[in-house]
């Protein structure tokens, strides 16, 4: 059988897709029962499957593939009707075929599993239609509902579940839609081929190499216009070229979506619902890489909105809605993302439940709980174990879920989003970047270097303000924070942590970008942005103005180890330029999480008030500074410290800040030691009042009421990680530079 | 290094010392660009350079070779290929293709080499010259060692606007 491997490789792959269609077909029948081509569709794929499975020695799925492919022809010389006896017998063989044709290709046989009872199965349902054959005189009449027998269980009686498939096109209508035609099929296999994908990737990075020597063309001065003709026209067709090559890469999202109407449908029967699944948008494509991860993410989300989303009938009932509940699942392109819509119309989610067991697991306190917004709420559906499921079933409700769904969806740069409407339903809408191999992208200027920043991962921009206008960031020894609207986000110096540049003097000018990784949100300081209107590749592929459109490129084993860059790109201008790797960052550079909490955990302005900054004085002594006072922290060389008009000052921007020297505050001679001087300003005048430490210790809280002191230049002692420290009278440091003027 | 009894091996020249490496691994030679610098990559990676759809670290092979001449930074550029990623070695001169047979490569023990480590498989001794062949994976993989001196969590951040 080894010698076939290949044969038989293909045979899986043919089979595979073959069983999908099936699943399809026997979808679209139970819909229309008598719809011919249907019939002859599936009866066509067993019969090439039981074709094949003979050729290659397989027995079991050879007799299984008998079985049905006997059943089917009854059904299509109408001898019998396809009821949901026979339907559901179907698709227990279509799992059994493909339960075996796993086995073949893991384990290289049909596996242990004896089918003959199933095999029966399909010959008794197939004999049943003697008595039927009478029923069924008219055949090719249209299709009535069919009645299913009385004796049945009450969770098959329902007529469950009708696909309804919208706004296809004909490539993919073909597939789902309940009268194709059989042309179309068969169109839509004869102009596909089989393509290696290592073969499309090749492609891809030719036509990357023939963009570059294009825009190098394009530079190359010429007057010869037979030149500048040719150049322009190479020019328009590498841009063709371009964007059909990227979309090989592309895949519509039917193939993850083809599978679906089958998981409700058993879904349906198995929660005892009656579900009504509407795909819309099916032809959106996404990149081949990217379908299969969120396959994953969709079931899970179909399965929640069957199981805990859609009421049983009665229930829908009795609430005046139609029994049958609407699921549906939207799938279309925006601003460059591809967004999935899995809504319901259910019972929508019970925010006090949510409330209520956040509580119960400590994720608020009862009073924070109860100032919370609905919308903030819903976000604890995606904490790790939360589930509000009454009971655990055997589809959901155990708790792992959501929060596997949002990691999910995020390691591929996406986001998610939720709305509830009690007794309404629920939204969750997915957006998925349209492919990992190109992506939008913050191209960063710092230094002399330019770094890319995936854009799913940006927040806001914000510049580095020069006044105190704007946010602006708070030193706290080497743990620089900015306080974004309440939250207080670590900050990361790229220059400095990259070693691109000796952070020394005082910088004016810079942009904070904020970013947001897995749980973490910090802001990284850059110089600027790569101006918008620099010729970016594929700039006209997505409709992002102000970024650039990047094609990722792996940067190998030896540099990736570093964690610091996740690829690199070429730029228009063929400069090479790394991609950051945030979550490497944030971990190398151990910045302290922020956990997202918008309202409820936010460091109140009191504790900062608790607070207090402690330094060294250059003569050894140690005092705190209160930090609710500090604006900032700054470092400068001794030399910069000029003597204006008996003044010392430190040149800042346009304007002076002046200094004050601690142990003059504290009335004692000053004792100018390093070459260094550490300076925390406070507020105080324009520029600030500059106090000249000897070094920055540390922030501590307090831990006693302050008590009072005689001493100059003091305004009380307290115990700060259990050392009296003397606390700095700031009145009199702002004194004594007036003083001195 | 027994069972082929012929290497085929590009030479070339880093200083004065002579190198081989096995030639089926060789893509490309060319001029050197300019290179995108790696902030705190390895010792030894001058940076990068975009070649034909690809991103190839450009390695500069006189440190790990202990070799005392600093490359240039637009001295040639021996691309070759290893496990599917491709690697630019910073080399002053491309010479001939030779064949090196292999039982006339001896143990290398060139104390102007000590310091190269395990990346050097063995010495051949050419008409003119001496040749050190190289084992193109055991380089690159002693580069991954040679981690750069990770600045600490960033420094004090003082100066700050």
């Amino acid at each position: 059988m080894s010698d076939n491997r290949e044969f038989i490789d293909e045979f899986l792959v043919e089979s595979s897709e073959n069983l999908d269609q099936l699943d399809k077909d026997l979808l679209a029948l139970e819909a229309d029962p008598a719809d011919p081509q249907r019939i002859a569709s599936v009866f066509r794929t067993v019969h090439t499957i039981k074709g094949n499975s003979g050729f290659f020695g397989f027995s079991k799925l050879g007799a299984l593939a008998h079985s049905g492919e006997h059943l089917l022809g009854k059904l299509r010389d109408g001898k019998l009707r396809l009821d949901d006896r026979v339907a559901g017998t179907l698709y227990s063989m279509v799992d059994a075929v493909r339960t075996i044709l796993q086995s073949i290709e893991t384990a290289g046989n049909e596996g242990d599993h004896d089918y003959r009872e199933l095999s029966r199965t399909l010959a008794a349902v197939a004999e049943q239609s003697h008595a039927a054959v009478e029923v069924t005189a008219a055949p090719s009449t249209p299709a009535t509902p069919v009645e299913p027998p009385s004796a049945k269980p009450a969770a098959v009686e329902s007529p469950a579940f009708e696909p309804i498939v919208a706004a296809t096109p004909p490539a993919t209508a073909a597939a789902a839609s309940p009268a194709p035609s059989p042309s179309a099929t068969v169109a839509a296999t004869e102009t596909t081929v089989r393509v290696d994908v290592a073969l499309l990737a090749s492609i891809l990075d030719l036509v990357g190499e023939l963009v570059l020597a294009r825009n190098q063309l394009r530079s190359v001065d010429s007057d010869d216009v037979a030149v500048q003709a040719c150049a322009q026209r190479i020019n328009v067709v590498t841009n063709a070229l371009q964007e059909t090559a990227v979309k090989t890469r592309l895949q519509p999202v039917e193939h993850v979506f083809s599978r679906f109407p089958r998981t409700v449908r058993d879904l349906a029967v198995s929660c005892g619902k009656e579900v009504q699944l509407v795909i819309d948008g099916a032809d959106t494509e996404l990149d081949r890489s990217l379908i299969e991860s969120i396959r994953d993410p969709l079931t899970h989300l179909i399965r929640n909105a069957v199981d805990h989303g859609i009421e049983p009938p009665d229930v829908r009932a009795a609430a005046g809605k139609p029994r049958a509940g609407r699921l549906s699942l939207r799938a279309f392109n925006e601003s460059g993302r591809v967004t999935i819509e899995v809504s319901d119309d259910g019972g929508g989610i019970a925010f006090e439940k949510v409330r209520e067991k956040a509580i119960a697991r400590g994720l608020v306190s009862a009073a924070e709980a109860a100032a919370l917004s609905p919308e903030r709420v819903l976000q604890f559906i995606f904490e790790p174990g939360f589930s509000t499921a009454a009971q655990v079933t055997s589809v959901s409700g155990r708790g792992v879920g959501m929060d596997v769904v949002r990691t999910n969806i995020e390691a591929i740069g996406g986001t998610i989003d939720i709305h509830s409407v009690p007794g309404r339903g629920t939204t969750v809408r997915v957006h998925v970047p349209l492919t990992l191999a190109i992506m939008p992208a913050l191209v960063v200027r710092c230094g002399s270097e330019r770094f890319a920043i995936p854009q799913s991962a940006v927040g806001e921009l914000m510049p580095v303000s020069r006044d105190r206008s704007g946010p602006r960031i708070e030193g706290l020894a080497d743990a620089p924070v900015m306080r974004v609207r309440g939250r207080l986000v670590p900050i990361l110096f790229l220059d400095q942590f990259l070693g691109i540049r000796e952070t020394t003097a005082c910088r004016d000018e810079g942009t904070v970008v904020l970013v947001r990784v897995d749980d973490h949100e910090f802001g990284i300081v850059v110089d600027g942005m790569q101006s918008a209107a620099d010729q970016f590749r594929c700039r006209d592929l997505l409709d992002a103005a102000s970024l650039s459109t990047i094609v990722v490129k792996p940067i190998g084993g030896l540099l990736a180890g570093l964690g610091l860059y996740s690829g690199a790109t070429v730029l228009g201008d063929g400069g090479v330029v790394l991609i950051l790797d945030l979550r490497g960052l944030q971990r190398i550079a151990r910045l302290p999480p922020v956990a997202r909490e918008p309202e409820a955990a936010l460091v109140p302005s009191a504790e900062i008030a608790d607070r207090y900054l402690i330094c060294g004085t250059p003569t050894g002594r140690r005092v705190a500074v209160p930090l609710a006072e500090v604006v900032r922290l700054e470092q400068y060389a001794r030399d910069k410290v000029q003597v204006v008009a008996d003044r010392a000052v430190v040149r800042r921007g346009e304007g002076f800040t002046p200094l004050a020297d601690i142990d003059e505050v504290l009335g004692r001679p000053s004792c100018p030691a390093s070459q260094m001087v550490s300076v925390v300003v406070i507020d105080g005048g324009d520029g600030g009042v500059g106090l000249a430490v000897g070094a920055i210790l540390d922030v501590l809280a307090a831990e006693s009421p302050m008590q009072p002191a005689a001493a100059t230049g003091v305004s009380g002692i307290l115990s700060l990680g259990g050392v009296a420290t003397e606390v700095v009278d700031l009145r009199a440091a702002r004194r004594h530079v007036a003083i001195e003027a | 290094m027994s069972e082929p009894t012929i290497h085929r091996c590009c030479t070339f020249r880093v200083g004065e010392a002579c190198f081989a490496l096995p030639a089926d691994g060789v893509v490309e030679v060319l001029r050197g660009g300019s290179l995108a610098r790696v902030p705190r990559a390895p010792e030894g990676v001058l940076g990068l350079l975009h070649l034909r759809g690809r991103i190839v670290p450009i390695i500069d092979p006189a440190a790990q070779l202990g070799i005392s001449h600093v490359a240039e930074p637009r001295a040639t550029h021996l691309v070759i290929e290893l496990q599917d990623d491709w690697y630019g070695l910073v080399i002053d001169e491309m010479l001939d293709v030779v064949e090196i047979p292999a039982d006339r490569v001896e143990q290398a023990t060139t104390p102007a080499t000590e310091a190269s480590s395990d990346a050097l498989i063995g010495v051949f001794a050419a008409q003119d010259r001496l040749v050190h062949l190289l084992d193109p994976q055991r380089m690159i993989h002693s580069l991954t060692r040679l981690r750069p001196q990770a600045p600490e969590r960033q420094g004090v951040s003082h100066g700050r606007p």
